[in-house]
């Protein structure tokens, strides 16, 4: 009987073996991306000691001098500090609220037209802009919005209205950022819809329409639920960047008159880190940021387990 | 099949990924420095076969300064670099030069890299300061009084300048230049073409000058400025305020914020008038370093900020640009007649130790030869070379006196950069780079004649200018680390109000609002200048 276990336990365990063995190419092709997140991820993490010190980069990490909670005190205590902080997340938010549901809708949009072809090049198209640099993208944008020779003050100017220096303006610069983010984003980040989309069982289709569900019908019972889970995954992640925001878009299209409304903590970083070189100050920031948004990540998980019934984890 | 590609695939991957991590840490592999192996430049090069006993192999970092370099240029190995070395016994290893519009990142990447170069020229004096107190500069103190050149290029005032807020010193300055001061550059044949015959002296003459020019040349922006203010001295500084607007300023004894000055109000209403009557470019909020240069040269542009060695470089641009027509003459500040103002606000008065800062890393282990190659950048040799090139060449010798040959002289204009010990923007210095640039317009002889004697002839007085008042302490006054964080915040605040009260965004009266509750607000920063003030003002004064 004993023998019959430790055969059997040999068996499974060669099993175990034999199955590994076929993985392995597998893991091989994991092993960079892995190294990757540990060499340039986990690894620096260890640089968050920089904060809590006056980093001095000649006496490098270990010896240069301790001063506690200094950094954070600095700008916890600068009015400027919390009004860059006020706009990012007032951005995000806004971009969040405006830019979320509309890859949606284009990928449902998209997934309704009939001509494969033009699926294509409609897709083709949306995703471009993602592509083009944020340097070339402001240059585009300045020149359309200039208030002598862009095309909507042009445009504008025949019906007698005086042009508007729409970049210079508090109340305009805002959308502007919104709209021109949401326009080199939404293609891309369509994608995921699409794909999410294309996985749903066409049977669910082909049953609802023989129950009589119209297309809107079909797409709030079968669509919209069969992508609720890529919603979640990706609406957790934007969330979780709620007090971040990227740096060339704003850096490249603010200037003085907008800075109240415009100035985030991106160009503000830059300023202090890069200009100045206040390495343990901009450190000290950024894991401060790191904080807030792992706290949102964990809160919007949670929220999403209670309402949605499905986490990221 | 398919297990074999998937391995084949990660193998692939993974040494790839070994291969980019074992590729840093060479410091060559910037792509703006040059390394051993880069070719010569087109110019000359003359062949260093005099070889010493074991030349020294030292590293430099320095910056281009702004002027003009020529393509596949050798920052390596030229012949003013050669002539350096030589002198100074040793081996240029590698030459670290980053793009001059982002010099200051580049070097506080490489100071934090901790691999520095042997020899530092940066123009930053708080960096270089603040770093050295961290260590990674030698002091300098006991070489100054153990080399005789330095020791006679750097009087005992200069010496006194030289030491940072701890008393010792970290880097080798410029030295004060006679060549240069703040100034614009005024357009003359648009003055001619609106019937001038000689340049305007007021504010008022100035700005009916503007008004004949844009109703002759409706496309034209008389005045320009950019995003930053930086551009916009002209009315600011004739008013005798801080010259961009927002910083503090020395006033009558003491430091004021910018919006202290009891004329601010009048030049922010000059502004607002020529906003309104077209005179300045209202684009001037949303325009970048590009748009600005392109609308001086396309935009019959009247005034166009500048210093004086840089409109001296602007001829070329014309020149180069097509716009054959341009005359090009530096302008005086038209001081405003009011008892109020302090014309040391006005004309700046004359230049403190310069800038350009020259350092030794503490980490090098050819100390003594990154001595020598110091010793070789004060040298006379090297002045020479840099102002007037190679004899025989650049320039000859006639009757005993050098002229230059300026086709041969202008081919190398990037000599300048070299002579940053000696202040870039020395009188002998702007008067070749006028003569050369001047020669190599599209004027007859009689236009290049006439051009010449007036550019040098307005150079003269805007200098004289600079110099009928005293040395401007607040140059001198060096804040703490946390201040000038804040500084540039408030310089960004201040400049959002100015900006905003300038295009009429709002009203004077809530500028005024504004500008009182900025300045107690930043109260601390106008006291630790006062603090600061005394110190300055004795080393201003110092003989």
């Amino acid at each position: 009987m004993s023998n019959i276990k430790e055969h059997s336990t040999v068996i499974k365990h060669r099993s175990h073996l034999l199955k590994k063995s076929r993985d392995l190419p597998i893991y091989g092709l994991l092993l960079p991306g892995v190294l990757l997140v540990i060499i340039f991820h986990y690894i620096p993490l260890f640089g968050i000691i920089i904060a809590f010190k006056d980093y001095n980069p000649f006496a490098g990490i270990i010896r240069s001098e301790w001063v506690g909670l200094k950094n954070f005190e600095f700008f916890l205590m600068d009015e400027n500090f919390w009004r860059v902080m006020r706009n990012t997340i007032e951005i995000n938010i806004m971009q969040i609220v405006m830019g979320f549901p509309i890859p949606i809708i284009f990928a449902i949009l998209l997934n309704e037209l009939w001509s494969a072809r033009l699926k294509k090049i409609t897709q083709t198209i949306s995703y471009l802009p993602y592509f083009i640099s944020w340097v070339v993208a402001a240059g585009i944008i300045t020149s359309v919005l200039s208030p002598s020779t862009g095309a909507i003050n042009v445009f504008i100017k025949r019906f007698g209205i005086a042009p508007i220096h729409f970049l210079a303006k508090e109340n305009y610069f805002r959308p502007i950022i919104i709209v021109t983010g949401i326009w080199k984003s939404f293609g891309m980040n369509a994608v995921y819809y699409i794909a999410a989309i294309a996985a749903i069982d066409t049977q669910l289709y082909e049953a609802a329409k023989i129950d009589g569900a119209s297309k809107i019908r079909q797409i709030w019972h079968v669509t919209l639920p069969g992508i609720k889970t890529m919603a979640i995954v990706l609406l957790v992640l934007q969330v979780g960047t709620l007090v971040s925001i990227g740096f060339e878009q704003i850096f490249l299209l603010y200037n003085p008159l907008v800075y109240e409304v415009g100035d985030v903590i991106s160009t503000y970083t830059y300023r202090l880190g890069i200009e100045q070189a206040r390495y343990s100050l901009t450190t000290a920031i950024g894991f401060t940021q790191s904080i807030v948004n792992f706290i949102l990540v964990y809160t919007t998980n949670r929220i999403a387990k209670s309402f949605a019934k499905w986490s990221l984890w | 099949m398919k297990k074999s590609f998937v391995l084949l695939i990660s193998v692939f991957l993974l040494a790839s990924f070994l291969v980019t991590g074992c590729s840093y840490g060479v410091a060559s592999d910037n792509n703006y420095t040059t390394n051993t192996n880069s070719t010569n430049s087109s110019t000359d090069v003359p062949a260093n076969t005099e070889t010493k006993v074991s030349p020294d192999k030292i590293r430099i970092f320095y910056i281009t300064s702004g002027l003009t370099i020529p393509d596949n240029f050798n920052y390596k190995n030229n012949f003013v670099l050669d002539e350096l070395a030589k002198i100074a016994n040793v081996e240029i290893e590698e030459a670290v030069v980053p793009p001059y519009s982002d010099y200051k990142t580049k070097f506080n990447l490489m100071m934090s890299s901790g691999n520095i170069c042997d020899v530092v020229h940066i123009p930053a004096v708080n960096e270089v300061n603040s770093y050295g107190q961290s260590g990674a500069f030698v002091e300098l103190t006991d070489i100054i009084n153990g080399s005789d050149i330095m020791k006679k290029r750097y009087s005992i005032q200069f010496v006194e300048l030289l030491k940072a807020n701890d008393g010792k010193i970290y880097s080798l300055r410029s030295l004060p230049v006679d060549g240069d001061c703040n100034s614009f550059g005024v357009r003359y044949d648009l003055l001619e073409s609106v019937g001038y015959t000689g340049m305007p002296t007021t504010m008022d003459e100035w700005l009916n000058a503007m008004r004949k020019v844009k109703a002759k040349y409706p496309d034209s922006i008389p005045y320009t400025s950019r995003e930053n203010l930086h551009y916009c001295e002209f009315v600011f500084k004739s008013f005798g305020c801080a010259s961009d607007g927002v910083s503090w300023q020395y006033y009558k004894g003491k430091v004021i914020p910018a919006f202290g000055n009891p004329l601010y109000k009048d030049a922010l209403i000059t502004y607002q008038t020529m906003l309104e009557e077209g005179l300045m470019d209202k684009e001037f909020v949303t325009s970048k370093a590009q748009d600005f240069q392109d609308k001086r040269l396309n935009k019959n542009v009247l005034i166009n900020q500048q210093n004086l060695t840089a409109l001296a470089t602007w001829i070329d641009r014309f020149t180069s640009n097509g716009i054959t027509t341009a005359m090009f003459i530096p302008g005086r500040y038209p001081k405003i007649e009011d008892d109020r103002i302090d014309p040391i606000a006005v004309f700046d008065g004359p230049p403190s130790i310069g800038a350009h800062c020259v350092a030794i890393s503490s980490t090098s282990k050819k100390k003594d030869a990154a001595v020598r190659f110091l010793e070789a950048l004060l040298s006379d040799e090297c002045n020479n070379l840099t102002v007037w090139g190679r004899e025989g060449i650049e320039y000859n010798v006639i009757n005993g006196e050098k002229v230059s040959d300026y086709t041969k002289a202008s081919e190398s204009n990037w000599r300048l950069m070299y002579g940053m010990l000696f202040g870039l923007n020395t009188k002998e210095e702007l008067e070749l780079l006028a003569k050369t640039n001047i020669a190599n317009t599209k004027f007859d002889n009689a236009g290049k004649e006439k051009y010449q004697k007036l550019f040098l002839e307005e150079a003269g007085k805007a200098l004289a200018d600079l110099n009928s008042v005293q040395m401007n302490p607040y140059n001198l006054i060096a804040l703490d680390k946390d201040t000038v964080t804040r500084l540039t915040e408030a310089a960004n605040e201040a400049r959002t109000i100015a900006v905003k009260a300038m295009l009429n965004e709002i009203s004077l009266t809530e500028f005024d609002a504004q500008a009182a509750n900025f300045m107690e607000k930043y109260q601390f920063i106008t006291d630790e200048y006062n603090a600061k003030l005394p110190e300055a003002q004795r080393k201003a004064t110092m003989k």
